[in-house]
């Protein structure tokens, strides 16, 4: 940063100017000075302004795109059971479990029909069973009716038809007891026969329930599978299209992110705009101090040698002198050898 | 249901048609018998003209398929289509009896 010389105020005011022009020369040179200087200050702390925020905005910005990304990570997938289940996955389980209710409800279908088909069996069993009773029983009154003969063919022979008449006697009470046997086989199959059609009843009427909430048919679980298949379908589309938004969204925070850390970059290049500045300052400081020091040599051609060595002495910046230089008709070295040894390269970054 | 059996050399031609539903299980019990009796090594139950079949249907063909195998016959299905064919799809019965 160069000298500021006051003009207008300090004990410099106590020295008398030389010559009108010099004090033109000083004043205007003074203020130019002092104009460049706030200029370059206010350029620079702006500039620093600016930086701050826009990388508080790249911070932002890549804070966006971090949330962005895991959002895209999360929207793909759901907690279940301790793991992470694919929502890619969902329709394909929800189909299993679909088809796993459904193949019992065909197991028990399968089941209920044979059961059916063994107790029809039965039933067939019973019926010829009690067609074999109705058989004894008319047998057994063919015979009941023979013994009745037989103690009237006894009767009728007297003391000769006397051990006759004990076994006709003894062969109508067999008739009564089969008679009571077959009685009772008859209750008995009787009540297989109800238990069995009970059963085929009660059977029956697990199916007319399964039929009015539609397991029997099938309807609703097709119905089901094709609305499940659709809005699973759908859902499976809709993460698709919020993973590429999401996705988009993500590279284009990037690319902000990027954007504003190059725009942060291009303004640290503003160092260069203060450091030319501050050459010039310098370089004014330089015939400021020569004018006010020699103001009787302004007109002097080695007054004015002394002045161009003065102020190419005072540039540091090597692409500034060699401007100054050339205006001067003073040969200036190369960059790579200048005083300051940086030239373009010699830029302070912040 | 109805149902009408052609007998045709090794194979046996079994047309059902109407609705196949648990009430009809005595009936589907005269083709399962047709199956076990008969002597032919192949059972073709052609469902073209059977329009709706419910749970306890497809378990009809399952216990005719058992019994088709017990006996050791081949038995398929043929003409499956609209409802009947997404219940088969659905049941996926096609992995147990061939569909052809």
């Amino acid at each position: 940063m160069g000298q500021v010389v006051n003009f207008d105020s300090g004990p410099e005011d106590a020295r008398e100017p030389k010559t009108p022009v010099a004090r033109l020369l000083l004043g205007t040179i003074e203020s130019a000075n002092l104009v460049l200087n706030e200029t370059t200050t206010d350029v620079q702390a702006q500039a620093h302004r600016l930086s701050a925020l826009f990388t508080s905005l790249t911070d932002a910005s890549n804070e966006q795109t971090d949330r962005l990304s895991e959002l895209v990570e999360q929207i793909s997938s759901v907690e279940y059971d301790g793991g992470e289940v694919d929502l890619v996955a969902l329709p394909r389980i929800l189909e299993e479990s679909l088809e796993e209710v459904t193949e019992r409800i065909l197991v028990l279908s399968k089941q209920g029909v044979s059961l059916i088909y063994s107790l029809d069996a039965i039933l067939e069993e019973i019926d010829e069973l009690q067609s074999c009773i109705t058989e004894i029983e008319a047998i057994n009154r063919q015979t009941r009716l023979l013994s009745l003969n037989a103690q009237i063919e006894a009767g009728r022979a007297g003391d000769a038809g006397a051990g006759f008449q004990v076994v006709s006697t003894e062969m109508h009470t067999l008739s009564r007891r089969i008679d009571a046997l077959s009685e009772k086989m008859r209750g008995s199959t009787a009540i297989v026969t109800r238990s069995i059609k009970e059963v085929i009843s009660s059977i029956r009427t697990e199916y007319e329930e399964l039929s009015e909430i539609g397991a029997m048919d099938l309807t609703q679980q097709i119905d089901a599978k094709e609305h499940l298949e659709i809005l699973l379908n759908a859902l499976v589309a809709r993460n698709d299209e919020i993973h590429g938004v999401l996705g988009h969204s993500t590279d284009t925070a990037r690319r902000i992110s990027d954007e504003i850390r190059e725009v942060v970059m291009a303004m640290q290049f503003q160092d260069r705009m203060k450091q030319r500045t501050d050459a010039i300052v310098k370089a004014l400081d330089a015939v400021a101090h020569f004018l006010d020091d020699h103001p009787d040599l302004v007109s002097d051609e080695s007054g004015c040698d002394t002045l161009k060595k003065n102020i190419l002495d005072s540039i540091t910046l090597s692409d500034v002198r060699r401007e100054f230089g050339q205006r001067f008709g003073v040969e200036e070295a190369r960059p790579s050898s200048s005083p300051s040894g940086g030239g373009d390269l010699d830029i302070e970054l912040f | 249901m109805e149902y009408t059996a052609d007998h045709s050399g090794e194979r046996l031609h079994v047309r059902i048609s109407g609705v196949l539903t648990f009430d009809d299980h005595e009936r589907f019990k005269s083709i399962v018998k047709l199956i076990a009796s008969g002597d032919e090594t192949q059972v073709t139950l052609d469902l073209g003209q059977t329009k709706m079949i419910d749970s306890a249907g497809i378990g009809m063909l399952l216990l005719a398929n058992d019994r088709a195998m017990k006996e050791s016959k081949k038995m398929s299905l043929t003409g499956v289509n609209g409802h009947v064919a997404k219940v088969i799809e659905l049941s996926k019965v096609d992995q147990i009896i061939p569909i052809t």
